[in-house]
């Protein structure tokens, strides 16, 4: 008896259509359709794929729970076995949609799931822990390598065998400790490792010391009467519409504002782009997330010198760290270009 | 200084008229035992003996700690100085050694504490303790109401009077194999190996309060500065565990014994490195006291001119920060380290490991992570009381079935995740 | 100046200068650290004792209350404690017995003994 796979697709790999079929609807197909051929060859009939789930990726986006309920329903009286969604490379909502899935199916069927992406795809940050996903390259030129990786450790899990480290199996490391009994003790281990940190040979630790990111405080502003203070948030803000179209989640750029003249923003003329958390509050009054309203008081109050004319505003909602920190250095030039002395950096 | 350990290799146990060892066999008189340590006043009138075997379909619990018998037949000193004998130094002579046998002591303390120990099926394989032939001695205080401070020590001193006893009465036998064991003076260690780096062994001992325990030479290490030891002292005993709460990285006196990092930093002395000695530290529960013994650790490191330290943690939580102390203290003397620890990284394995952490610490061996749940199949045999392992730490309301099969972290069990590395557990992250 | 935040009634009985918690662990450790925010300086380290936090339903620390800048390494080792709480999901153990109870609040004693006396805060033994 061969074990029964779903797969999980978007539009674009089901032959459906591209940017402007995202929101395509949940859909279920009997057997293979578009990668799932090269899977079904991967699994050399030890796995049959019974069925294809075909999902928008916007649809998806705009209607996690809906969407995740629906497919969840639909995939039931296939009684699966295992669950593969991907690979989605580098995209971005593709890839959140394929980590999402994983983590519903893994908890309501309790079965391997697996996916592919490229190690900067939102989606590994985001569901690493819940899910095997193999590394691939940040293009689909990469389905050749990706698929059999796949198909591989989704036939190891559904054995029920031991799973290598990720180096071995060529998944993206989870970050969950796994026990294991080496064939020394771990005092030998440990002196082992001494010894080649002596000599200055190579060694592999055991345990990464988890390392931060640690931003050094700058001194504190000693004329704040006089100082020029900037607003920049993750929360999304933007005038109302969003004319730049920054995405809800992944974000892949951000906006500058003008404020000239605004003493306070309002449902009329701001809202947030954000899809990550309850966006009522911040739509009611951006001021919630952006206090242009306070700077403004404070203005007045001579408190600071002024509230710098622009703001800067991105979706952090799954957006990559690589993708944050370059969003950030742009802003940081142009705040430094227009003399600004402070900033305050809003989060949600 | 030299010392020679005659090791008898105990293979089993029996109860017989007269204590000794034969043919493989260690024969215990019971009476004699039991009226020895019930010379305790402390200690109460349901005291009781029990042989545990490995292989056996047998359940030890609580267990308090663990020691392998000795005896010194030759030099000054006797075994575990300070608290069962006087305070000279030891390391030097003969050591008689019953390899393979080992003592526990069993019995309540306080409700949460102490650790298991099967003799079979899946649970052994995490203890060292399983693969020992041991005399279990289950004890009670003699007034319920007792200062729990002196039915520790009672518990304490009851252990290492039947190891001491034990080996004693097979004094007089032949040992199966000798060890010598050298260790130079430090003029001499200095210049010896020229060529060779100079390394020490940072060794950290829990030392928060009752039950967290630990002892040099019978002073309460918790009142120490670090201070120097050379690797022989220990074998004699002159470290003696008295904590045993989350049983699984509690060094017991039997791992102190039997140090595994001395005795493969001995084994690789004169071919990597020129192994000077141990620095022994402590653990303490104020700030102060950690940011002093961990200078003072490093600071004696560096006056001895070593190049490198092996680190062991014992314990987790706080003394993580006094591992992470030690380890970027001495690498900014230009100290280099490796660090053995164990690990909570939560049932799912998906919690941060330690609680504290530096980029210095890049050599880092782990013995596992002691969250991590196992279930222990029902044992024909229990020494001790079972109903603890709902109490016991590491376990849960529930934990023990009605089937008997007991379900919990990795942590009740003695010694699963020893930091001085007595196992052969790690892990990775997937 | 000096003082012990605690959920352990038995303990905040024995010093000068407490503060008592009617709460959980967490709650101690939460109220610590909105101290340190003020500017108290932390003493005893949060995490002291050897059990998971399901099975140390009392915590005290000790710390010297000041108001003034926060203190990086006071708030460093507190936001540390309660991440490794809140990571736990089991804060108390569910109906635990009297005598269960009783031995935790005295090891939790015990555990702070030494530093109290070191620190000239106990009146009494507890």
């Amino acid at each position: 008896m061969s074990f029964k796979v779903i797969h999980y697709i978007n539009q674009f790999y089901a032959g459906i259509g591209g940017e402007e079929k995202a929101d395509y609807q949940p859909e279920i197909r009997e057997g293979v359709v578009g990668p799932g051929m090269a899977l079904k060859g991967a699994f050399k009939g030890e796995a049959e794929i019974v069925a294809t789930v075909i999902c928008g990726d916007s649809y998806f986006a705009s209607n996690m729970d809906e969407a995740t309920a629906k497919i969840l329903d639909m995939m039931k009286k296939y009684q699966p076995d295992a669950f593969i969604a991907g690979p989605a490379f580098n995209a971005g909502r593709y890839g959140t949609a394929c980590g999402a899935m994983c983590a519903a199916v893994a908890k309501e069927f309790n079965i391997p799931v697996i996916s592919g992406m490229y190690p900067e795809n939102p989606g590994v940050e985001m569901y690493k822990k819940s899910a095997w996903i193999i590394e691939t390259p940040d293009n689909a030129v990469g389905m050749r390598k990706a698929v059999p990786a796949m198909a591989k450790l989704a036939l190891k899990l559904l054995k029920g065998e031991a799973i290598g480290k990720p180096s071995e199996e060529g998944y993206i490391e989870r970050g969950v400790r796994k026990n294991i009994f080496y064939d020394k003790l771990a005092a030998e281990r440990c002196v082992d490792m001494f010894v080649a940190k002596l000599k200055g040979e190579p060694f592999e630790t055991e345990y990464k010391m988890p390392v931060f990111d640690r931003v050094p405080p700058q001194p504190a502003v000693k004329d704040m009467a006089h100082a020029t203070i900037a607003l920049v948030t993750s929360g999304g803000i933007c005038p109302k519409g969003n004319p730049d179209h920054i995405e809800a989640s992944s974000a892949s750029k951000f906006g500058e504002y003008d404020l000239t003249g605004v003493m306070n923003l309002t449902s009329e003329t701001h809202c947030t782009a954000h899809g990550g958390y309850d966006a009522t509050y911040a739509d009611q009054d951006a001021d919630r997330v952006l206090p242009v309203d306070v700077l403004r008081d404070l203005e007045r109050e001579g408190v600071i010198g002024k509230l710098h004319n622009k703001f800067y505003a991105t979706v952090g909602n799954g957006t990559s760290v690589a993708n944050a920190k370059k969003f950030g250095a742009e802003i940081v030039n142009r705040l430094v270009r227009d003399g600004v002395t402070a900033v305050i950096l809003t989060s949600t | 200084m030299k010392l020679e350990l005659h090791r008898l290799n105990v293979k089993s146990l029996k109860f017989a008229e007269k204590t000794g060892f034969a043919d493989g066999v260690l024969s215990v008189n019971k009476a004699e035992l039991l009226s020895l340590i019930a010379e305790d006043p402390l200690l109460g009138k349901n005291l009781d003996v029990d042989l545990a075997m490995p292989g056996e379909s047998v359940r030890i619990m609580p267990v308090k700690d663990v020691i392998e018998p000795r005896w010194k037949i030759e030099g000054k000193g006797q075994i575990f100085p300070g608290l069962l004998s006087d305070v000279e130094t030891v390391g030097e002579g003969k050591t008689l050694v019953l390899s393979g046998a080992a003592v526990l002591t069993a019995g309540k303390l306080v409700r949460f504490q102490e650790g298991i120990i099967d003799m079979s099926g899946p649970g052994a394989d995490y203890t060292p303790y399983s693969k020992t032939c041991n005399v279990v001695l289950v004890l009670e205080p003699s007034d319920p109401n007792m200062d729990k401070h002196d039915y520790e020590k009672a518990c304490r001193m009851a252990g290492l009077k039947a190891a001491a006893y034990l080996a004693k009465s097979c004094a007089d036998v032949k040992a199966d194999s000798v060890e010598v064991y050298e260790q130079a003076n430090i003029r001499e260690g200095m210049n010896n190996l020229p060529g060779l780096p100079k390394v020490g062994y940072l060794y950290m001992l829990q030392t928060q309060g009752l039950l967290h325990d630990t002892y040099l030479y019978g002073v309460d290490v918790k009142k120490i500065l670090p201070t120097f030891l050379s690797p022989l002292e220990v074998m004699d005993g002159a470290i003696v565990s008295g904590n045993c709460v989350s049983a699984c990285d509690k060094n017991s006196t039997y791992s102190h014994q039997n140090n595994p990092v001395i005795a493969d930093m001995l084994k690789r002395h004169g071919k990597d490195f020129n192994f000077i000695g141990c620095i022994v530290t402590n653990e303490n529960v104020t700030l102060a006291d950690k940011r002093r013994s961990s200078t003072y650790a490093t600071k004696l490191a560096a006056m001895l001119g070593l190049d490198g330290l092996v680190i062991t943690e014992e314990g987790f939580g706080n003394p993580d920060a006094d591992l992470i102390m030690n380890c970027w203290k001495a690498e900014r003397l230009g100290i280099k380290t490796a660090l053995l620890t164990d690990e909570y990284a939560g049932q799912d394995g998906a919690s941060q490991s330690l609680a504290d952490s530096c980029p210095e610490g890049d050599a880092c061996v782990t013995a596992g992570n002691a969250n991590e749940v196992i279930k222990l199949p029902a044992m024909k045999k229990v020494i001790g009381y079972a109903q603890e392992a709902d109490v016991i730490a590491g376990g849960w309301n529930g934990s023990l079935a009605d089937d008997g099969s007991i379900t919990v972290e990795l942590q009740a069990i003695t010694g699963s995740t020893s930091e001085l590395g007595y196992t052969k557990l790690g892990a990775y992250t997937l | 100046m000096l003082k012990l935040i605690t959920n352990n009634m038995n303990l905040y009985n024995t010093v000068r200068n407490g503060e008592f918690i009617d709460g959980s662990s967490l709650s101690v450790l939460i109220r610590v650290r909105s101290l340190v925010h003020l500017g108290s300086k932390i003493l005893t380290h949060p995490l002291c004792g050897n059990l998971r936090p399901n099975h140390q339903p009392f915590r005290s620390v000790i710390i010297d209350e000041k108001s003034g800048p926060a203190d990086l390494e006071s708030l460093s080792l507190i936001e540390d404690a309660v991440r490794v709480y809140q990571s736990c999901k089991l804060i108390m153990p569910e109906e635990i017995d009297e005598a269960t109870l009783k031995d935790y609040a005295y090891i939790d004693s015990e555990l702070m003994k030494e530093s109290l006396i070191q620190f000239s805060l106990l009146t009494h033994n507890p």
